[in-house]
């Protein structure tokens, strides 16, 4: 009844300090959806920017037409 | 409302924080574009006539007449 | 004697948990309870059958809505003092520059100060519109075709500032019919066009509109 193993068989998985596959699986999904909360607090913030009206939210579907700003028929540069 | 709502929407908004503040900040966007828009709409109504876009077809009405000042 | 009542009560109620049914004594019971003298929460449990997350739902959302007021009036806040560091109404006027074009005959260059920097504007002849269509871009340096440089062929508008290191080109002067810069001569075409010289680009070519077919605003 020799030959019990004596002590656990493990293996390292490949990692860098203290990140590997288990962590990056885990942690994705999270700082993806930390990334959109950053995103629309972006969004928030300029949102008198005419820059980002232009390229973001002009193109809002249904209120898209609220950024746009049409000036009558201004008759200031004569 | 059913528990399960109160539930489902726990699950999906309430729950994960970034979820969360996520969806706060979107509210908060879209909250600040339907108040400056209502708000506009409250004062161009409340002052109607008085506004240079009234006034201004006013001007064409009366055949523009106004001189400007030297 | 007394542990034994304070036990007996709490087995009938347990910890407030009315879905338990307390018995007597039981073993299973008494396994399932504290055995610690704990207060009686039953009066402050919530009544609601089964996990319902209304109370928790309600709290979150006066937090969330919060949340919300507070980031649009700070956004409000901040916003209201950036802008008062934007530029202001008479540094926009001086951005943009205006021309009466009818005062540019045919064939003559204008030299216009905009933002500190000097604008060709050439009045181009047909003969001259021709010439700069036929070039084979291919040949160029910087290839362009005249038609992506001017929005209406008969006027040129470009920066008169040379590519190669900023000196102000001479107008109708070069070999190639266009502008020649004395500093280190490079050559320009009737388009702008670097054709000799160490300049590397094309004459830059500004923002600009025509907001009447007489009057050209650069900027």
């Amino acid at each position: 009844m020799s030959g019990y193993i004596k002590n656990v068989v493990s293996k390292t998985a490949p990692h860098v300090g203290q990140i590997n596959p288990t962590t990056v699986k885990k942690w994705t999904p999270i700082l993806g959806l930390w990334g959109g909360a950053a995103l629309f607090g972006v969004f928030t913030f300029t949102e008198h920017w005419p820059l980002f009206q232009q390229t973001f939210f002009q193109k809002i579907p249904y209120f898209g037409d609220y950024w746009v700003h049409t000036l009558d028929p201004e008759d200031s540069p004569q | 409302m059913l528990s399960e709502d109160y539930s489902t929407i726990y699950n999906l908004v309430f729950k994960r924080n970034s979820v969360f503040v996520g969806s706060v900040f979107a509210t908060a966007f879209a909250f600040q574009g339907f108040f400056d828009y209502g708000v506009t709409s409250w004062y161009e109504a409340h002052n109607k006539g008085k506004l240079w876009k009234d006034v201004k077809l006013k001007l064409g009405d009366a055949g523009e007449d106004e001189d400007d000042d030297e | 004697m007394l542990s034994n009542l304070a036990f007996k009560q709490i087995s009938k109620r347990g910890l407030g948990l009315k879905s338990i049914a307390p018995r007597f004594l039981s073993s299973t019971s008494t396994a399932l309870k504290s055995t610690y003298d704990s207060p009686d929460f039953s009066n402050y449990l919530n009544s609601n059958k089964g996990s319902s997350d209304k109370s928790r739902d309600f709290t979150y959302f006066m937090v969330g809505s919060f949340g919300v007021l507070g980031a649009a009036s700070a956004k409000s806040t901040v916003e209201s003092f950036l802008s008062t560091m934007s530029a202001s109404a008479d540094i926009l006027a001086m951005a943009k520059v205006e021309v009466k074009l009818s005062a540019i005959p045919e064939g003559k260059n204008v030299i216009v100060k905009w933002q500190g920097k000097p604008v060709f504007i050439r009045h181009r002849t047909s003969g001259e519109i021709e010439e700069a269509n036929e070039v084979d871009i291919s040949t160029l340096r910087d290839p362009q075709n005249d038609a992506d440089r001017v929005k209406n062929p008969e006027w040129l508008i470009m920066l008169g500032i040379c590519t190669h290191l900023g000196c102000v080109p001479i107008g109708e002067a070069g070999d190639f019919g266009g502008w020649f810069c004395p500093c280190h001569g490079s050559h320009y075409d009737i388009s702008g066009r670097i054709r000799r010289g160490p300049a590397p680009l094309n004459l830059e070519i500004p923002e600009y509109e025509f907001s009447d077919p007489d009057t050209l605003v650069v900027g």
